[in-house]
């Protein structure tokens, strides 16, 4: 099992989703540090003061707004905090527009638990590899190189 | 993996509505504009059909999943009726997922942003067998975005080599496959003269995620460029609008 050092939050107004991610991880990875944001109100100002270093799992729709907005908004004031965007259903322009919102990645969410499993896997691993080692990340800008 | 309980999980949920107003810099969704026009909505409730229903789905999926996982650990359950009962919810939701992917995909097509450009016929029918007699059809130019069309004969050639019959006919140029007897399932189907988006929308259970699927797709994005997809007599024929001079 690899060590995995983020700090995880999850957005995502739909409470079920939330907690099934948030009990998936904790399952692989139960040293990490997970919150869950699913009140859509306030969410700039919440996500602003969540840990550093943090991986943001977003959901596309929060109430009846998408959060490309929000994750470009909050991206600007923190460009430590590493968005990845989930879906119930994600098309090509949809990882497209996220991309250019800032997010590394986005994925539809998995229909499994072994989906969402590899899924996770997967995400804190490139994020731990992000994050290695620090001093190379000293002022390097983390959307420069958004890949959907 | 399994949850290590002697491990505390730190969690913090925070879903204080403290704050009344929404979330700055939210977008609102660009496709979910009030639609006028019968056509408009019955393309909105395919998107909400195939979107929306999926969250709750998904819900459903993943929690038949992680009581499967708890009773997993507890061997008196195993084949109990419990078990039994689960096993059919995950079926029944896979089910359910196979049908309003199929909707989505044609919600996608729907929506999908075309680049039409003209296009030589060489490129579109470029490593399958043409039987034609119009001289030099490679060069003969089509107005459509490629990229449906490449996708459609791929799938119906299903890595195998796919005979196409090809002519020109008014402004179109007429594609003729025989290729459904390989790829439906049931080519009864498709022995009559109709639509793949019609045989789709008949029957979700039969349909989706078949070939049909494709063949709607490519039905929708087609039809949106000045083209047709059709099925008859167990073939399936294509319209790809001729690029006009001067175009």
């Amino acid at each position: 099992m690899s060590v995995y050092t983020r700090p995880v939050v999850i957005v995502d107004d739909n409470v079920d989703h939330a907690v099934i991610a948030r009990t998936v991880i904790a399952s692989m990875a139960p040293q990490v540090e997970v919150t869950t944001l699913t009140d859509p109100r306030g969410l700039d100002r919440r996500l602003a003061e969540v840990e550093r270093d943090a991986l943001v799992l977003i959901d596309r729709v929060l109430d009846v707004t998408e959060s490309y907005g929000l994750m470009r908004q909050v991206g600007e004031v923190r460009s430590d905090l590493r968005f990845v965007m989930l879906s119930s259903a994600l098309s090509a322009e949809d990882a497209e527009r996220a991309a250019r919102a800032g997010a590394v990645a986005s994925a539809e969410k998995p229909g499994s638990l072994d989906g969402w499993r590899s899924l996770l896997a997967r995400l804190l691993d490139e994020a731990e590899a992000a994050q290695r080692p620090p001093t190379e990340r000293e002022g390097e800008g983390r959307r420069g190189g958004a890949v959907a | 993996m399994t949850a290590d309980a002697t491990v505390p999980h730190r969690t913090t949920t925070a879903a204080t509505p403290d704050v009344t107003t929404a979330a700055a810099g939210a977008e609102a969704p660009a496709d979910r504009i009030v639609p006028s026009d019968p056509a408009a909505v019955a393309d909105s409730l395919y998107y909400s059909v195939s979107h929306d229903l999926r969250s709750p789905l998904l819900t459903m999926s993943l929690s038949a999943d992680l009581i499967t996982d708890a009773l997993a650990r507890l061997p008196e359950a195993a084949g109990g009726p419990v078990a039994v009962a689960l096993d059919a919810m995950r079926h029944g939701a896979r089910d359910m997922e196979r049908m309003l992917q199929a909707l989505t995909v044609i919600s996608r097509a729907q929506r999908r942003t075309l680049r039409p450009s003209r296009v030589g016929m060489q490129t579109i029918l470029g490593g399958h067998l043409v039987i034609s007699d119009v001289a030099r059809l490679g060069a003969v130019e089509v107005a459509v975005d490629p990229v449906p069309v490449l996708e459609l004969l791929d799938a119906l050639a299903a890595g195998g080599t796919l005979e196409v019959r090809a002519r020109v006919e008014g402004d179109g140029v007429l594609l003729d496959c025989d290729a459904l007897g390989a790829v439906v399932a049931d080519p009864e189907v498709v022995q009559h003269d109709t639509s793949p988006l019609a045989l789709l929308v008949g029957s979700l259970q039969h349909h989706a995620g078949t070939p049909v699927e494709a063949m709607a797709r490519a039905q929708v994005l087609l039809e949106r460029q000045g083209g047709a997809v059709h099925c008859a007599g167990g073939r399936l024929r294509m319209r790809l609008p001729l690029a006009r001079t001067g175009e």
